[in-house]
């Protein structure tokens, strides 16, 4: 038979055929026809079918093939898989029927290796499984790839007596842990099966190591079917004691749960069990180390001085519930304690409160609070200098990481490109060219400032073709322009104002901007802006209409009219008119509801606390889904409207709700927010509440930054932030214990009186939550440091309930704190 | 592919109280390091285990391969434990110093230390704080029947992972000590620091520390603050944790975290983002393109005898060369992992790699592109700025996409250094 026919039966797939004419050759045809198909398959494999025949050329390189470092790799190579379903065993099936036939000597290397060939994160290799376990004989691979094929296909029912070598492999292969935990047969199979003693070793050092929470649960699952006794964990004693201090929180629990068996049988080494209790107390998990500090009060009788000072550990804890219960236990032993252990705890007593260190007749190391950082405005940085920054700012700003543009970047990337393009047009597009062919994929028909922003800096490529004829100054390139979808008034004032540089680039080219700020919040100082206007009216050109209307826009509002009174240019006389007739719109805080537009259904409606804008944001809820994040920049919107935050604040509020239940980096949002002017009201305070139950680390650690600046600047209205805060946590839209850290954080950081007020305002509305014992503790630290008096609505009512929860319990405290002014 | 050769597995004999270490590479197939007792056993223990810990950990993209072990290094007075990361992100060191230390040093140098699971297990079984046998090394009778019975293990050795171990020494040459933390206040601070990948700034405030979102002065940049969870059970026995950092531009950088036990010390570095490894931050290019660094290098390498800390100006001194030129010498042994540096002593320690064939130029693409660069004369000059191909560079800055993406915040590129190659000629 030649090998043309083979090839045939190759093409035709049919697999039986094929190993009926392979199995029938000769040692010597065979050798022959290896190398034809060896040739073959290398054509194959660079044709442009070569995803085709995969099936029968494993069947064909198991038949001919001559070595085991080529047939391995082939096998590799090509696949028989689980979709050609109907075909799939007898490809199977012929694959190792024409294998026995061979009756190769080196089938144990051959398995072996592929075996170890096998992947372990995609269980997908059926058919390697499927001829190990043909050909393995007694004499299983031991591999990860295949033991956790094996297991992951349902291997116990597969089992041979000899495989019993290999449970020691599976319990170690990371992966059978999930495996365990998602077939269940699998713990109970392997407790039927295995050595005891193997078992649980291999159990309690995998829940050591720790992994994924799906690794580790399969062997819980396995720990829980193998029903440890109490002997045994007399003998694994201290490797339960190695699961308490840096495991996962169900593993050390396990452990706890294992320990105290033990302590209950009188098994237990009460030197152990302090070291024990020593690793719980360094854990975070409240109830763990609650139910540890019960387990040694037992013992308090026992072995006064060792219990107490095992429990002081916990001073160093965060949470003051858990240091008011050690408190209470060591209170109740200490006085059956020696002497010199009675001095130690006092003086570890003065890392406590003052009031939990009273009740060890300890005194508290009183600490100094920290002064708040003062502001200081950043200046706005130099202009780009050189062709060759700007590429390189154009590069950086939409590079790697373009999340956000910098603000200050965008501003002085335009400022250049426009002053550059009156000097040297050639010369500037050179420098834009690089950012050119980095944005391929930019597309001219969205109307966003991010789009437009870019648009602008490649239209500073083309030639410019002035207009004509003479035009107005009150020319508006951008007046038919339509608002794009999503991005609010503020998005679109900005994409307009880009739009219009675009144009005038091309259009009607200025020597300069004249709205560049000084200052990094978007401020422009007065006399600059006069400057400016000075040298364009001297110079003989007007400025853009929107460039002129953002310039104004950053005058600070003390601006003195008579710095413009000098000029005569339409310019000139607009700035006066302006600061004549400037007002501000109108900001109200208003509960509104979103509704699905494509859902009739109430379900999908969603009522939350907004701010209006009159006129401009009349209907801020259609923001919170369909917001534009990206393309409407909102980076650079505090500091476009630099002196009414307030309003900025209200276009920010549906993002910044959103991100309370959503990952992305906003930047230096709020801390622009907080470093702009203008009155800080209700919508900046709202704008802060959401900030600081932000679902991400980082833009919670901006909030506090901004209240922090706030603060600083003397601006912080704590009642107001007090009361959203009090108000939304109380509806479920904030989460306790994302604001709490941040208001801690704050008030460490020398904003104490000032978080004082928040918690004061925002106390009354959460007597009913079920967290509230974390606001209450925040409030005692800064009660006791701060002295401040005065009543806070509805303590007295919680202090007075009976019973010992953690709420009541700081509630009294939090009565102590304040009555001692009284 | 790496292969360790160890006479036996490392084991701790619970009974005996008896820790012994197998060593493999370096100066010796199997050295010996030290005999003796080691201070506090579970201290000693934990910090181990944290340390093994690393070594087997993949923070990015974790794999089930096997890691490389620890090496221990003996300077003496002195023994450090270091491993890094398999995802090249978390460097650890554990010094073990000599007051931890009672007994005979037999030679110095550096090798690698198995680390097994049971070893692992019996660590984590140490409770008691009673001093604890230790053998760096195969013991008397061990080294009495070197005959080839070898305990064999073969791991991956990535060029990358390579560079990075030996480029954290000279990236953390230039951290300053930002904070300085009670243990209490540590523990309260690195317990309660949330999840997330995104860096956050760890700044000053009172006593402690807060998160914060931009960087200040004082800042330590923190990314993927689960890399610093194996400092956690040590906390218990620290006396001071201290934080290092570069001095911070609002861009994520690396950073130091020094767990102060009194008689010793983990010290972990951490990559600027949790997907970026320390093997490209390019810290060592600029001491490696200046010119006669080789050369230097080989100097003031022959005169390193393990020293505990590397005198610069003795060096200087003896080598007759200028501090400076010392200083980029040292960052060169650095990049081939010949020194590292401690930062709690501010100093340059000597240690070689015990893996075979640096080969410096090869660890270091860009400054092997800048040397050809430079051969093939594709420098040219407008003014004072270099133009190469189509790129135009000003002093450290280049229009190039790498240096947009990392503002220099990842060393030099590859035109920089070849302009800087040819300005320093001329």
């Amino acid at each position: 038979m030649s090998f043309d026919r083979i090839q045939a039966l190759i093409e035709a797939g049919h697999a039986h055929p094929l190993a009926e004419a392979l199995k029938s050759l000769t040692p010597e045809r065979r050798k022959e026809c290896a190398k034809d198909l060896i040739a073959y398959e290398k054509a194959h494999r660079a044709s442009d079918v070569r995803w085709q025949h995969g099936e029968p050329l494993a069947i064909a390189g198991a038949g001919l093939l001559p070595s085991v470092s080529a047939l391995t790799p082939w096998l590799v190579r090509y696949q028989i898989s689980m979709h050609h379903s109907r075909r799939h065993d007898d490809n199977i099936g012929a694959l190792v029927d024409v294998l026995r036939h061979r009756e190769l000597t080196w089938m144990p290397d051959l398995v072996t290796r592929i075996a170890a060939r096998m992947p372990t994160r995609e269980r997908w290799r059926q058919d390697l499984l499927h001829v190990v376990l043909e050909f393995c004989g007694d004499d299983p691979p031991d591999s990860d790839g295949f033991l956790l094929h094996f297991m992951d296909s349902g291997g116990h029912t597969r089992w041979r007596p000899a495989f019993d070598a290999l449970i020691p492999r599976m319990l170690e292969v990371a992966g059978s842990g999930g495996i365990m935990g998602a077939r269940r047969q699998w713990p109970e199979f392997l407790c039927d099966r295995a050595d005891r003693q193997v078992l649980l070793d291999g159990c309690l050092a995998r829940l050591q190591q720790g992994g994924t929470a799906a690794e580790v649960g399969g062997f819980l699952v396995l720990h829980e079917v193998v029903e440890v006794t109490v002997d045994e964990i007399a003998t694994h004693v201290r490797d339960y004691v190695a699961m308490l201090p840096d495991s996962r929180s169900t593993v050390a629990g396990l452990a706890q749960d294992q320990l105290k068996r033990l302590d209950d049988a009188g098994r237990l080494d009460f030197g152990l069990l302090c070291e024990a209790s020593r690793w719980v107390f360094g854990r975070t998990e409240k109830k763990l180390v609650r139910a540890q500090l019960v387990w040694l009060g037992k013992h308090g009788k026992a072995n006064p001085d060792n219990v107490v000072l095992t429990a002081a550990e916990l001073f160093a804890h965060e949470s003051d519930d858990l240091r008011g219960q050690a408190v209470t236990l060591i209170a109740k032993h200490l006085g059956n304690a020696r002497d010199t252990t009675q001095a130690e705890i006092r003086a570890l007593a003065e890392q406590l409160p003052g009031d939990l260190a009273a009740q060890l007749g300890g005194t508290t190391s009183q600490e100094q609070a920290p002064e708040l950082a003062a502001f200081e405005p950043r200046p706005f940085p130099s202009p780009i200098a050189t062709l060759d920054e700007l590429t390189r700012e154009l590069l950086c700003a939409f590079g790697r990481d373009s999340s956000y543009v910098e603000p200050s970047t965008a501003e002085r990337v335009i400022e250049a490109v426009v002053r550059f393009a009156w000097q040297d047009r050639e010369a500037l597009a050179q420098a834009i060219r690089p950012f050119a062919e980095n944005t391929p994929w930019f597309d001219d028909s969205q109307h966003t400032p991010r789009s437009e922003l870019i648009g602008a800096v490649l239209d500073a490529q083309d030639k410019p073709r002035p207009l004509k004829h003479e035009v107005s100054t009150e020319l508006d390139f951008a007046h038919n322009r339509k608002p794009e979808h999503g991005i609010g008034a503020l998005g679109d004032a900005l994409a307009k104002r880009l739009y219009e540089i675009g144009r005038g680039l091309v259009h009607l080219p200025k020597p300069a901007l004249v709205s560049t700020p000084t200052e990094m919040s978007g401020l422009i100082d007065p006399a600059t802006l006069a400057g400016r206007l000075a040298r364009a009216e001297a110079e003989g050109w007007e400025p853009w209409q929107r460039d002129l209307r953002q310039a104004l826009q950053r005058l600070p509002r003390d601006t003195d009219p008579g710095l413009f009174a000098s000029l005569t240019s339409k310019a000139g006389a607009k700035v006066r008119d302006w600061l004549a007739n400037r007002t501000d719109p109108e900001v109200a805080i208003a509960e509104r509801t979103y509704r699905h537009p494509w859902r009739y259904s109430s379900y999908m409606a969603e009522t939350g606390l907004y701010a209006t804008v009159t006129p401009g944001l009349e209907e801020p809820e259609q923001f919170l889904r369909e917001n534009d994040a990206w393309g409407s920049m909102m980076e650079w919107w505090p500091s476009s409207l630099p002196v009414q935050r307030e309003v900025v604040a209200a276009h920010l509020i549906p993002h910044l709700r959103a991100r309370t239940a959503s990952k992305g980096v906003d930047g230096r949002l709020l801390p622009m927010l907080a470093e702009a002017h203008g009155p800080a009201g209700p919508a900046v305070h709202l704008a802060l509440s959401y900030g600081l139950g932000a679902e991400l680390v980082v833009n919670r650690a901006h909030a506090v930054d901004a209240v922090l600046i706030l603060a600083a600047r003397d601006q912080l209205d704590g009642g107001a932030l007090g009361d959203f805060l009090g108000q939304l946590l109380d509806i479920g839209d904030l989460v306790m214990n994302r604001v709490a850290p941040g208001l801690r954080d704050a008030a460490r950081s020398g904003a104490a009186r000032q978080i004082w007020d928040v918690l004061a305002a925002a106390l009354p509305r959460l007597w009913t939550h079920n967290r509230v014992a974390d606001l209450v503790e925040l409030a005692v630290e800064l009660a006791q440091l701060l002295q401040p008096g005065g009543e806070v609505p509805g303590l007295a009512e919680v202090a007075a309930r009976k019973g010992s929860s953690k709420s009541v319990v700081q509630a009294k405290r939090l009565m102590n704190a304040l009555g001692g002014t009284a | 592919m790496h292969s360790y050769a160890y006479v036996a597995d490392s084991r701790l004999d619970e009974t005996r109280r008896a820790l012994g270490l197998q060593t493999s590479g370096g100066r010796a197939p199997n050295p010996r390091f030290f005999t003796g007792f080691l201070g506090d056993a579970q201290q000693a223990a934990t910090a181990l285990l944290a340390i093994a810990k690393i070594a087997g950990t993949r923070y990015f993209q974790p794999t089930t391969e096997r890691l490389r072990d620890p090496v221990v290094t003996c300077n003496g007075d002195r023994l450090r434990f270091e491993s890094f990361s398999g995802c090249c992100g978390v460097y650890a060191r554990l010094d073990v110093l000599g007051d931890a230390l009672d007994g005979e040093v037999h030679d110095r140098g550096t090798t690698n230390v198995d680390v097994n699971e049971p070893l692992r297990r019996a660590l984590a079984r140490v409770t008691k704080g009673d001093p604890l046998h230790l053998t760096v090394g195969p013991d008397q009778v061990e080294f009495g029947t070197l005959d080839g019975a070898v305990v064999e293990k073969k791991v991956p050795l990535p060029p990358r992972w390579l560079r990075g171990f030996a480029e954290t020494q000279v990236l953390t040459s230039k951290f300053d000590l930002k904070a300085e933390l009670s243990a209490a206040d540590a523990q309260r601070f690195l317990k309660t620091l949330p999840k997330g990948r995104a860096a956050v700034w760890a700044v000053p405030s009172g006593r402690s520390l807060r998160l914060s979102g931009t960087a200040s002065a004082n800042a330590v940049c923190l990314a993927g603050p689960n890399r610093l969870e194996t400092l956690i059970p040590l906390l218990r026995f620290a006396k001071a944790v201290r934080l290092y950092g570069p001095p911070a531009d609002g861009k994520p950088v690396a950073s130091g975290w020094e767990v102060d036990l009194g008689a010793q010390r983990l010290t972990l570095v951490l990559s600027p983002e949790v997907t970026r490894g320390l093997s490209g931050e390019g810290a060592v290019l600029d001491g490696l393109a200046a010119g006669d660094a080789d050369t230097d290098a080989e100097l003031v390498g022959a005169l390193l005898d393990f020293e505990p800390r590397v005198d610069v100006a003795d060096l200087a001194d003896r080598s007759g060369l200028t501090p400076a030129r010392v200083r980029d010498a040292l960052a060169q042994l650095g990049t081939a992992g010949r020194v590292g540096y401690d930062l709690a002593e501010a100093s340059y320690f000597h240690r070689e790699l015990p893996y075979g064939g640096i080969d410096v130029e090869a660890m270091n693409p860009r400054l092997r592109n800048a040397k050809a660069l430079v051969a093939q004369n594709a420098v040219g000059w407008d003014g004072d700025t270099a133009v190469v191909g189509t790129y135009r560079v000003n002093g450290e800055a280049c229009t190039c996409q790498w240096w947009a993406e990392y503002r220099g915040g990842r060393g030099k590129c590859k035109h920089v250094l070849a302009a800087d190659m040819v300005r320093g000629k001329a």
